[in-house]
């Protein structure tokens, strides 16, 4: 088929489209809508004794859960600029991916450290009460990332595997802070296996579920 | 991933990516004659974008047809607010990195003209060997691809009437139609026709 044929075929009879909505619109679409359904999540599922238990009013509680809402904050802009092509991404892609991912690493590293072999060892991290935060993975992560990835499809991105990544890595911050108001354990070994290792073991799948069902250009 | 500043963007001058971002514009609210315009003025810088990262002349035309289909269905996503060139480079580059990706994998040669009229013709003027190698061309298409040509080409139906008998959007009915296109290319290039 020759191009000009093709223009005119593609030309021919067009329908109008609704754009997308403008950048900062579908980043708080995407930040605040994740944000209202785990505090939705919270106010109807979790204990209010632990949802406001004495660990979450300490500084480390603190400091940890600000650095995984930048980290959220960082990714949730990627990805927002990742949904429609653009050939000047260093800026608004590499940058806040990287430095939302480094924060990451950084947390992650340091709960290793703070672990210690004793814990691994005692097989601290594996009893059966640590299963509830399989269901508050569940709740608090996986059902937000369907709706977002849905929601995924209509835009129209090139790099589909970095958007999965960096769309995920922004649900699963948000939710990460949402499981500190379900569970009580502040264990660093707990806090290493069942609220901090399922992000990355998510944010990498993430790069397949991207390439998987966000529609090719 | 790496990235081009707006000063880098090749071949377009900022009175060209204003109109055509106007152009868009207009082709986002249903204009035809807008969006015709647009597609035609931006072939030629599309193609000298890519004539400098392709070897091959076909490939580059190959590649053109390919960005003009995805950025017809990219077209809800440019913003007003963006430079038009970095949309439109954007779905250029990732073109061109999925047809080379492809061709390292197939490795496959692309034969030029419109074949399936000449094959037509000769189905009916009673060539039974070059009607049974498009018969059996058309069975290696997927389904959806294999029915839109069939369709299209064979029956006579209008794109428009296509879309509307299959239930799909006009413009999955043309994409499909190109992509069935070029799968024949290739298939029907093997057994040595041209």
């Amino acid at each position: 088929m020759d191009t000009n044929d093709l223009i005119t075929s593609l030309s021919g009879d067009i329908k109008p489209v609704k754009p997308l909505p403008s950048f900062w619109m579908r980043f708080a679409l995407l930040c605040g809508g994740t944000a209202v359904f785990i505090s939705l999540g919270i106010l109807l599922f979790a204990d209010p004794h632990i949802a406001t238990g004495g660990h979450i009013h300490t500084t480390g509680f603190i400091i940890e859960n600000l650095l995984i809402i930048i980290a959220g904050l960082l990714a949730c802009y990627a990805a927002t600029a990742l949904e429609v092509p653009d050939t000047y991404i260093r800026r608004r892609v590499i940058i806040p991916l990287l430095t939302g991912t480094m924060i990451w690493s950084g947390l992650i590293g340091y709960t290793c450290m703070q672990s210690g072999m004793d814990l691994w060892l005692s097989g601290a991290a594996i009893p059966e009460q640590n299963l509830q935060c399989l269901g508050h993975i569940h709740l608090l992560f996986v059902f937000p990332l369907v709706a977002v990835f849905i929601g995924l499809n209509r835009s129209a991105p090139v790099w589909r595997g970095y958007l999965g990544y960096a769309a995920t890595l922004a649900i699963t911050s948000f939710g990460a802070v949402g499981m500190r108001f379900f569970c009580a354990d502040t264990l660093p070994l707990h806090l290493l296996l069942w609220h901090f290792l399922p992000v990355l073991a998510l944010s990498v799948a993430g790069i397949f579920l991207g390439r998987l069902f966000i529609k090719h250009l | 991933m790496t990235s081009e500043t707006p000063s880098q963007a090749p071949n377009t001058t900022p009175p060209d990516q204003a109109r055509w971002s106007d152009l868009m514009r207009a082709a986002q609210r249903g204009d035809s004659a807008a969006y015709r315009l647009l597609l035609t003025e931006i072939t030629p810088a599309i193609q000298a974008f890519l004539h400098r990262r392709l070897i091959q002349k076909d490939q580059v035309e190959d590649v053109t047809q390919e960005t003009l289909l995805a950025l017809h269905k990219a077209r809800h996503s440019y913003l007003p607010d963006q430079p038009f060139a970095h949309w439109m480079y954007g779905i250029a580059r990732h073109k061109m990195i999925d047809f080379i990706r492809k061709q390292s994998r197939n490795k496959s040669h692309e034969a030029d003209g419109d074949f399936i009229e000449t094959f037509a013709e000769d189905q009916a003027n009673n060539m039974d060997e070059a009607g049974y190698d498009l018969t059996k061309a058309i069975n290696t298409l997927p389904e959806k691809q294999r029915d839109i040509l069939i369709l299209t080409k064979i029956k006579g139906y209008s794109m428009a009437e296509v879309a509307e008998k299959k239930g799909m959007s006009e413009t999955a009915v043309k994409v499909a139609a190109h992509r069935g296109y070029q799968r024949l290319k290739i298939w029907l290039a093997k057994d040595g026709y041209e």
